[in-house]
């Protein structure tokens, strides 16, 4: 899997340097393209011959597709490494989950109401489902169809995923609705109407079987009809699920990457008939949870499950958020002078670092107890509180910094700090920097608006 | 197209590491626990010759912020190590424990030396499981803890967890050379901290075979990503042939706890004692899937469902 050099990128450029595509060289640009920072279409001097030939040599080892169109548009795919930590992840897998056709059909439109609605935040983040997949259970079209309109009346930017196994199913579905939804899934018996279908559709095709090597007669099969394809080799249920099913994942984008083609698609993995096999929700949703978390590090590109419980979403929804976070880039907010809720000169000045999640914790903690104050953020290079008091980048010189650049001694009366109680050790550093009293805080900034209650910090009065 | 299993050929392997001794070794352990020995990085590759082993932590004291929901599943047993240790191992099967002497902290109990000795050979006693003793996190205190624990614990093999570089790691590593112990080192998320501590580990005399290490485990949603490239690239040198992160990786996947998805109470989140469990589960499985071979765990539910599944990776 040599990984592209930008030398052989830029051997295909204009070399004129003319600055259009916003680089000043073309070597530039070349060094953007490799990071997947730019598109060769953002080069207007490239000739359509050159410019199809960078395409094919920048197109990643696995494919990038979509499900859906306009608002309901989501992107899948377009790995090219292994490991994160060797360029990145793009493209974070979304979610789709299931509602089915045997369900009444207000019980079809509330889940999909709550499937619509479902968010929280995270980090600055509003972590959101992205699709929902409509299951045959009944085997009946004219149910399904009904089903399908539901789900997509009931829902405004959900991808759809239509699946049964039984082409008529699948026809009337499509009947309903066209916009590229995913087909799912197209087994040994049926994939050669499955794929016909969605080669009519231009929809993208999910092929299921169950296991890694059983997958590529079936690719074969369905390349004769459409490009657009996803892998599943079969979800593992049961306590080995989570092994043997990452294991089968990683097999397929190993071999995707060393470039052996018929795998060169995204990965396609279900959790939802967990609902079935286990009896108890609670037990479902846990076992769904704990297998899609794992598969989210180890290539999912789709997952489909059937629970929307948050306590069962937040820890997927919380692995993609960091297994996806671009290991190149800094996690920073701007340092500076943020003002939560509506403070004055009274109001207390506060201390943290930069590093978005420090920064979000702090945020998020005061605004929810409706605290009025100023929050200095510093500038630690994006390093939580213990990590920078302990590497050198949280001292009084940087608070000095921030005080000045702000003008916050023009905004408030008194001169109280309040730094975070992981930060105690510079303390004296400081009060000597800035000449302003310090006061420790709590350890986390959860316990911080009782803190400011208890001491009286809430109004700072001289 | 002939599809042919992308599997890679790696020069070098992880050392197999022993805890616990049994009577013919020495000790009076009924079993021991063998980490390590990895010699490719995917189980499809190469099924990993010795599972990740799941060790309860147990705590000298409950006077450590043990989090509800913990509290709750264990009930009474945490006012009492022995009590602890005992009940882990006959109601989940664990195959090691981990006695943690936290009460020998100078912030918290400041308790000599001689008694958490005590507590130690009480629960050497009270199981026969394998033992790794973990200190309190005082550099100082833990230095004197360690040796004598290495003492006490003569022919036992257990682990001392752990040693960095903020302490004077040499005074432990002689020890546990003497008294044949395995050592944990540590480092803060950083692969060149970890790798020249081991260096100098080896160079003071123990071998691969007597190390495991700790490259830091950041809980779910507080870092995991930056603990999923750290061991990854541990993993991925030592196969290369790194000699110096040759050894298992051990993980604190008890750090779960530390964010606050785990134990806040948010009604929007559902109820913590969902996500607790689940977090820890979590953030363990995804550091075993990136390499490590030890994970230190804590709720119930979580030890269970993740020791049931690493039994696959050696499959
Ligand atoms: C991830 C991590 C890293 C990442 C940093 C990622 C980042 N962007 O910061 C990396 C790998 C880079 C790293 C490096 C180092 N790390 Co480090 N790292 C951690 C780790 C695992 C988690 C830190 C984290 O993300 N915390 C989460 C955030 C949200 O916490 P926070 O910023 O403290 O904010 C909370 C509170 O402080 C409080 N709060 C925040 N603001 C405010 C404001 C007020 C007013 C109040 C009241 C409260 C408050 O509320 C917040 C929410 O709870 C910790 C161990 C741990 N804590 O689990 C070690 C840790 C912090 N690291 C440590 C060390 C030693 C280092 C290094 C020096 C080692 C090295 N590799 O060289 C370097 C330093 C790098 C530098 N500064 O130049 C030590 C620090 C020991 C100490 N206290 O002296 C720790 C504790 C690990 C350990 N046990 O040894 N680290
Ligand atoms: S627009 Fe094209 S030719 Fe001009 S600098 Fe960029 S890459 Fe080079």
């Amino acid at each position: 899997m040599a990984q592209l050099s930008a030398m052989d990128v830029y051997n295909l450029l204009p070399k004129a340097n003319c600055g259009a595509c916003g680089c000043k060289t073309c070597m530039e640009f070349a060094t953007k393209l490799v990071n997947r920072e730019a598109k060769p279409e953002d080069c207007p001097k490239l000739d359509d011959e050159s410019l199809e030939k960078l395409q094919e040599l920048l197109a990643p080892p696995v494919k990038e597709l979509t499900i859906g169109e306009g608002d309901r548009e989501v992107t899948v795919g377009g790995d090219e490494v292994m490991f994160r930590h060797e360029l990145s992840f793009f493209n974070p897998p979304p979610v789709f989950v299931t509602v089915y056709d045997d369900m009444e059909e207000d019980e079809i439109a509330g889940k999909t109401e709550e499937i619509q609605e479902f968010q929280v935040e995270r980090v600055g983040e509003v972590l959101k489902l992205d699709g929902v997949a409509v299951v045959s259970r009944t085997g009946d079209p004219e149910k399904y169809a009904r089903a399908v309109e539901i789900a997509v009346e009931r829902s405004e930017d959900l991808a759809v995923a239509l699946i049964t196994t039984d082409p008529k199913v699948m026809e009337a579905g499509l009947d309903v609705f066209d916009e590229r939804p995913l087909l799912y899934p197209a087994t040994e018996e049926n994939v050669e109407d499955l794929a016909k279908l969605a080669a009519d559709g231009d929809c993208p095709l999910g092929l299921h079987a169950r296991d890694v090597e059983d997958l590529v007669p079936l690719v074969v099969e369905a390349q004769q009809y459409t490009d657009d394809l996803l892998l599943d080799p079969g979800t593992e249920f049961g306590p080995h699920d989570v092994v043997s099913t990452t294991d089968k994942l990683a097999e397929i984008r190993k071999a995707a990457i060393e470039e052996f083609e018929s795998f060169g698609y995204p990965t396609l993995v279900t959790t939802f008939p967990y609902a079935f096999l286990e009896d108890d929700p609670v037990k479902a949703a846990r076992r769904e949870s704990y297998l899609a978390s794992a598969c989210v590090l180890r290539y999912a590109d789709i997952l489909i499950m059937d629970t929307v419980e948050p306590w069962a979403l937040l820890p997927v929804l919380t692995q993609r958020q960091c297994v996806y976070t671009d290991p190149r880039e800094p996690q920073e907010v701007e340092p500076g002078l943020y003002r939560i809720g509506d403070p004055d000169e009274n109001s207390p000045v506060l201390v943290t670092t930069n590093f978005t999640l420090t920064y979000h914790c702090v945020a998020g903690d005061l605004e929810s107890a409706d605290i009025d104050c100023w929050l200095l953020v510093i500038d630690t290079g994006g390093l939580a509180v213990d990590v920078s008091v302990a590497g050198g980048q949280f001292t009084g010189e940087a608070v000095k910094e921030v005080i000045e650049e702000t003008d916050i001694e023009d905004k408030v009366e008194h001169r109280v700090l309040v730094i975070p109680g992981k930060a105690a050790a510079v303390k004296g550093d400081v009060e000597d920097a800035t000449g302003w009293d310090v006061m420790i805080g709590t350890q986390d900034s959860s316990e911080l608006p009782e803190f400011l209650e208890k001491e009286g910090l809430l109004r700072i009065e001289e | 197209p002939e599809y042919e299993p992308p599997v890679e050929e790696y020069e070098g392997c992880v050392a197999e590491v022993q805890i616990g001794a049994t009577r013919s070794d020495g000790g009076s352990r009924d079993r021991v626990v063998v980490l390590g020995g990895e010699r490719a990085y995917f189980p499809f590759e190469e099924p990993r010759p010795n599972p990740p082993v799941v060790t309860f932590d147990v705590f000298d004291t409950p006077d450590v912020g043990i989090p509800g929901p913990i509290r709750e599943e264990l009930g009474d047993v945490i006012e009492d190590p022995v009590d602890w240790a005992r009940t882990v191992v006959k109601r989940y099967g664990v195959d090691i424990v981990t006695v943690h002497l936290v009460s020998t902290s100078p912030k918290l109990h400041d308790a000599p030396v001689e008694e958490a000795m005590e507590t130690l050979e009480d629960i050497l006693d009270a199981v026969k499981v394998p033992i790794i003793v973990g200190g309190s996190g005082d550099p100082e205190k833990d230095v004197e803890v360690f040796v004598k624990a290495a003492e006490v614990c003569e022919g036992e093999r257990v682990m001392l967890s752990s040693i960095n570089e903020d302490m004077d790691f040499e005074r432990v590593v002689e020890a546990a050379k003497e008294h044949g112990h395995v050592v944990l080192t540590f480092a803060p998320v950083d692969v060149n901290l970890m790798k020249s501590l081991n260096k100098k580990v080896l160079n003071r005399g123990l071998s691969k075979e007597d190390v495991v290490m700790d490259p830091t485990t950041c809980a779910l949603g507080y870092g995991i990503e930056y603990t999923i490239d750290v061991m990854t690239r541990i993993r991925l040198a030592a196969l290369k042939g790194d000699e110096h992160l040759q050894m298992p990786i051990s993980s604190g996947s008890t750090n779960a706890w530390a964010a606050r998805e785990a134990w806040m109470k948010e009604e929007s989140w559902g109820p913590r004692e969902y996500r607790g469990p689940l977090w820890e589960a979590v953030t363990a499985t995804t550091v075993a899937l990136c390499g490590a071979d030890l994970l230190m765990m804590f709720h119930p539910w979580a030890v269970q469902v993740v020791m049931e599944a690493m039994e696959y990776m050696a499959e």
